[in-house]
């Protein structure tokens, strides 16, 4: 991971904040959701018809907007989001996979640059945020090679055309049980994001968005040597209101 | 001017904002990791060390309950693994001794190191120091079976012990020859079963017509009403196909039985598991439960299947185990891809053009699956321990035993009558 690239942000966001002049200070809150899309970025070449492929997620969270000028605000959304991911084996090995429904609670904060006219105007976010892998749950199928069917006094020379075809398959849904060895449940990231606001009237504005969370943190603590990191990326389509309280 | 959407003086005021956007999307994690198993090209000591390395890092089931520091072991070794030319025999000897301290503790008892040919099973090696173990109490003991694949202290069993009985040896057999016997203990109505390794079903169903009588003959007095109870020895059993599971166990129950859990590698960390999935022994189809007490005979010499068979009788109520504590490798094993975990090859010195076969500088023999059994205990590395702790004797164990003595056996009878 290229560390100068990854600190670049918070250093543009932080010159940025220099030339905020606060005019007229506004405070309100609302509630946003949206759908999202995760992609758990790793690498796993070295193993056999093994992939990751994104997964659809939900969040919802609490906005919370400091207008400090017309131009520029301070957002941040307590909330919470899924970021699932699924691992899938291929060609012989089709149909072993298992879905990672992975909840976090996460305090995004960001600078909200806005443009445009009085009722609908643009924006673009750029921030940061904290998070904490909450819940975890793994669904899926995999080779029982323990549990093989009954014994039947025949030979076949049938040839298999899937991995199911020897092994019995087992399925599981379960709660993921969380390694305090191997699991960094704490996430740190940057987020950058664009959309588009309308104020309804003069208290209520609706927004939505496309937001771009990227994780900074592996998934992992370093417990080993030679360890292949986890990263979350995440894109979040939101839709939300704000209701101005002062 | 601030009717209109587009206000080029609040762009210029964002513009920061966009370039950050910029740079956060332009992050990029430059993430690699080692080559398939076994595809890893080397040339010199260091890639082949670096490639055994990994491999056991990302293919060991064990490294939950293990306690061999394996980063320690990169950190000692890569610069020994340094110094040494891949094609100075002197050095190969070297490289050898580094192999094995560097799995000398491992838990897997199935493990095996074949490094450039040669041989490392840190389980054994850690057997023959112990004076307890079976080999060590008596030295004039042979280790291996005799020809017909009888192992040293049954030797005498069909001689000495049993009144009816059926005897088959398979000498065509593929690896070891197999023996197995089955017969009512004299002046009891106790059933005995014993065989040397686990090939029952390949036996069974296309192998010695001698074994089936055998096996045909054990299964048929198992509805036998006179039978009083039921002797399985698993003594000296270097275990084999997992597909007897289902055709002896499943032959003495009427439903599923769970025996335990297994669970394998789910990524490249040594911590990445798949869950647990249930370890389940099926009925045969039309078996009727054995409810007559059973006792297993087994000892340190009873491997893999022979305890994974051990283990599953001792779920059932009507049972009691005889003898020593077993070897302790009970995680079954299958070609790597499947969990992508396992057994696997390391270093791969160069591919014939002609027959596209690769020469690798050694392969691991390792186990696919962790097994945990009922208790919630893992026994790998351990052994199960028997009900009745017995001992074996000097006479018990020799191959010219010709006279009565075998106080494994006589445990067995006594709690059978």
């Amino acid at each position: 991971m290229n560390k100068g690239l990854n600190q670049s942000p918070f250093l543009c966001m932080a010159l940025t904040m220099l030339f905020i002049v606060p005019t007229h200070a506004q405070l309100s809150v609302g509630f946003e959701g949206g759908y999202n899309k995760n992609y758990l970025i790793t690498n796993v070449s070295n193993l056999v018809s093994t992939q990751y492929n994104p997964l659809s997620g939900f969040s919802f969270g609490v906005p919370v907007v400091y207008q400090v000028a017309d131009w520029f605000s301070l957002k941040a959304v307590p909330s919470f989001m899924q970021k699932n991911y699924l691992m899938q084996r291929t060609g012989f090995y089709q149909g072993v996979y298992q879905n990672s429904t992975n909840g976090y609670i996460q305090l995004p904060v960001m600078g909200q640059f806005s443009f445009g006219g009085e009722a609908l105007r643009g924006f673009v976010d750029i921030g940061g945020y904290a998070g904490y892998w909450l819940t975890g749950h793994v669904k899926g199928t995999m080779p029982n090679i323990l549990n093989q069917g009954a014994y039947t006094n025949t030979t076949s020379n049938a040839q298999p055309n899937n991995i199911f075809d020897e092994f019995t398959p087992y399925s599981y849904n379960e709660k993921y049980t969380f390694n305090n060895t191997k699991d960094k449940r704490l996430a740190l990231g940057v987020l950058a994001g664009a959309g588009l606001s309308y104020q309804l009237t003069d208290t209520y504005k609706l927004y939505g968005g496309a937001t771009y969370y990227n994780s900074l943190t592996d998934l992992q603590k370093k417990y080993q040597t030679g360890l292949v990191p986890r990263y979350n990326t995440t894109y979040v389509f939101s839709l939300g209101v704000l209701y101005k309280i002062q | 001017m601030r009717n209109t959407f587009i206000n080029t003086q609040n762009i210029k005021k964002i513009f920061p904002a966009l370039v950050s956007i910029a740079c956060i999307t332009a992050c990029h994690k430059d993430i690699t990791t080692s080559n398939q198993t076994g595809s890893t090209a080397t040339g010199n000591f260091s890639q082949v060390f670096e490639d055994f390395w990994t491999n056991m890092n990302n293919s060991y089931v064990f490294w939950s309950v293990d306690t061999t520091n394996w980063d320690n072991m990169h950190t000692v070794y890569a610069p020994k693994f340094a110094m040494l030319n891949l094609y100075d025999s002197a050095d190969e000897v070297t490289a050898s001794g580094y192999f094995k301290s560097m799995v000398d503790g491992l838990t897997d008892s199935h493990y095996t190191l074949f490094p450039d040919g040669g041989y490392i099973q840190p389980a054994h090696d850690r057997k023959m120091n112990n004076p307890s173990f079976i080999e060590n109490m008596f030295q004039t003991a042979p280790y291996s079976p005799s020809f017909d694949g009888r192992f040293y202290y049954t030797n005498a069993i069909d001689s000495l012990y049993l009144g009816s009985k059926v005897v088959g040896v398979d000498t065509t057999s593929a690896y070891k020859n197999m023996y197995a016997v089955t017969g009512i203990v004299s002046n009891t109505n106790i059933l005995y079963l014993s065989f040397s390794k686990f090939a029952l079903v390949s036996e069974y169903q296309g192998g010695s017509a001698k074994i089936k009588a055998v096996l045909d003959s054990f299964f048929a007095q198992l509805t036998n009403t006179a039978i009083t109870g039921l002797i399985i020895d698993v003594r000296g059993n270097g275990g084999g196909d997992v597909s007897d599971l289902n055709f002896l166990v499943g032959s003495l129950i009427s439903s599923p039985l769970n025996v335990g859990y297994t669970r394998s590698k789910s990524g490249n960390g040594r911590l990445d598991y798949t869950p647990w999935a249930p370890a389940i022994v099926t009925p045969k189809a039309g078996a009727t439960a054995f409810t007559k007490p059973i006792v297993v005979l087994a000892d340190g010499e009873s491997v893999s299947m022979a305890e994974l068979t051990t283990m599953a009788l001792k779920q059932l109520s009507n049972t009691k185990v005889v003898g020593d504590t077993t070897w302790g490798a009970n995680g079954p094993l299958t070609s790597n891809s499947v969990y992508n975990a396992g057994s696997f090859s390391f270093g791969n010195l160069y591919t014939n053009i002609e027959t596209g076969a690769s020469t690798y500088y050694g392969n691991a023999y390792t186990s696919s699956v962790m097994f945990k059994y009922m208790d919630g205990k893992i026994y790998e590395g351990k052994g199960f321990p028997p009900d009745y702790a017995v001992k074996p004797t000097l006479k018990q164990v020799l191959v010219s035993n010709t006279t009565v003595d075998d106080p494994q056996l006589d445990k067995a009878i006594s709690l059978l009558r």
